[in-house]
């Protein structure tokens, strides 16, 4: 959004922030905590996955998923709750940086890897992985944001596009499939999340 | 490879003594060259050429030379150990499904890339048809270097034991015979007679499966990951590099091409002086 801001192709003041996601543990039958039966706790289950001999799976740092999940961890760091040791224990786990969250989650569904991370909206529909969900204060938010472009030749209908996805049903099928639209109302001008390991899968 | 640098010496010798035809058939091999030549020499163009030792000291780019290096390395050598006899034994006996092994060996290299990591995962995976087996003795394959070795070893023992097959298969019976008379054994006509006779062959199609095995990408990245310092070979490195410091993909991509150019003609040169 950046680049066609800059670019001259968007308003700097029509941009609205459509969708946020958030990061989500993805873990698999083969991790070892996959078939406690008691259901611990999401703090319980985050913790596991700091004991050695697990193998995590997370995004290059050069992709946005793997950025959020190095902040992911460095929220972790400072969590008391969490404990000490939480963030080496997990880095040390971590066995494959992916170039997108398809390869997180081929490694996870395939068995190779224990747990790994991605956005809560990709674990939406992918029935043979669990989750675990991570604590908002610990969590990221990425902002998806959307803007008409000037200078197209169908301007009315894109609007009515944007103006769908506004609506209950345009939000209801983005909540469907994972992504949040509770942070619509938090301002107008989204922080600038590249979405693009998304748009380009 | 030998062969056509011969022929094409032989070539020239009859352009020279007909000048015209010599030239139309230089013009009409331009397109070709300027397409194969012209990506490579923007990368050289592209990159900046005083800054390459920075980029290429950084901690990514060492790793990920010195990992390329001792995994290809190990994966070559172990294809000329493992892939002679399976070369001979195809190039010297006759028995049924011999075709269809032949044609077994050809298939990696038609296979995309990505279908032999899959493929590896299948057979070495922890869930794999062997691996589960290893995985409950406490062997795991995948994520180590050793998945890399593998990997390049499926994607380029190909090229190396094709040009095995090839060189062979040539008849090398008279001298092998001869040298029986004369009491050698058979692993004597074997070092002395046979390889010998075929080492340009053998010199050809280890480079080839060297510099696959150099470059591959997809194979490792499924099977292997992406780790630097054990999985994150230079085309991983480079790829991945595309989304953080294009200097030092660039630059990566550079050493990978000018290496891999000076090792192919210095075989060349090697085999044109041994002829």
């Amino acid at each position: 959004m950046q680049a066609a801001i800059a670019a001259g192709r968007v308003e700097p003041g029509a941009v609205k922030t459509l969708a946020c996601n958030r990061l989500e543990i993805g873990y698999g039958l083969s991790a070892p905590f996959s078939d406690d039966a008691n259901g611990p706790s999401a703090l319980e289950l985050l913790r596991k996955l700091a004991q050695p001999g697990l193998k995590i799976v997370v995004g290059a740092e050069a992709v946005p998923v793997g950025r959020y999940t190095r902040q992911f961890l460095a929220n972790a760091a400072e969590d008391e709750r969490l404990g000490v040791g939480f963030r080496d224990g997990f880095e040390a786990n971590i066995v494959s940086e992916e170039q997108n969250v398809r390869g997180v989650l081929s490694k996870l569904q395939l068995g190779e890897a224990d747990a790994g991370v991605v956005y809560a909206s990709d674990l939406i529909g992918i029935t043979d992985l669990q989750r675990i969900e991570i604590p908002a204060r610990l969590n990221i938010t990425a902002t998806y944001p959307i803007a008409l472009v000037q200078g197209v030749k169908q301007p009315e209908q894109a609007a009515a596009f944007i103006a769908w996805l506004f609506s209950g049903e345009g939000a209801a099928v983005l909540e469907r499939h994972g992504f949040s639209t509770q942070c619509r109302a938090d301002g107008a001008t989204p922080a600038p999340a590249r979405a693009s390991d998304h748009a380009n899968e | 490879m030998p062969i056509p640098a011969g022929r094409a010496r032989g070539g020239l010798d009859l352009a020279s003594s007909r000048p015209r035809a010599g030239m139309t058939l230089f013009w009409s091999a331009v397109p070709m060259i300027l397409f194969l030549a012209l990506p490579l020499l923007a990368l050289i163009w592209r990159t900046e050429l005083a800054e390459i030792g920075t980029h290429l000291a950084q901690e990514v780019a060492r790793r990920a030379i010195l990992l390329s290096v001792w995994t290809s390395a190990t994966a070559t050598l172990l294809t000329v150990l493992l892939g002679t006899p399976l070369a001979l034994l195809i190039a010297r006996r006759r028995f049924p499904g011999r075709r269809a092994l032949d044609t077994v060996i050809d298939l990696p290299t038609v296979l995309p890339p990505a279908v032999a990591g899959l493929a590896l995962l299948m057979a070495f995976g922890r869930r794999g048809m062997v691996g589960q087996s290893l995985s409950m003795a406490g062997i795991e394959i995948a994520f180590t270097s050793l998945a890399v070795i593998l990997a390049q070893i499926f994607v380029a023992s190909p090229y190396y034991i094709r040009a095995a097959i090839g060189g062979l298969s040539r008849s090398a019976a008279e001298l092998e015979e001869a040298a029986a008379l004369d009491g050698a054994d058979s692993r004597q006509i074997f070092r002395f007679v046979t390889v010998p006779l075929a080492r340009a062959s053998l010199l050809g199609g280890l480079v080839m499966t060297w510099a696959r095995a150099l470059g591959d990408f997809g194979a490792t990245i499924l099977f292997a990951g992406n780790y630097p310092g054990r999985t994150q070979t230079m085309p991983l490195a480079i790829y991945i590099g595309f989304e953080m410091d294009l200097d030092v993909a660039l630059a990566l991509s550079l050493v990978l091409m000018v290496t891999a150019f000076a090792i192919l003609l210095l075989v060349k040169w090697l085999l044109g002086r041994s002829r």
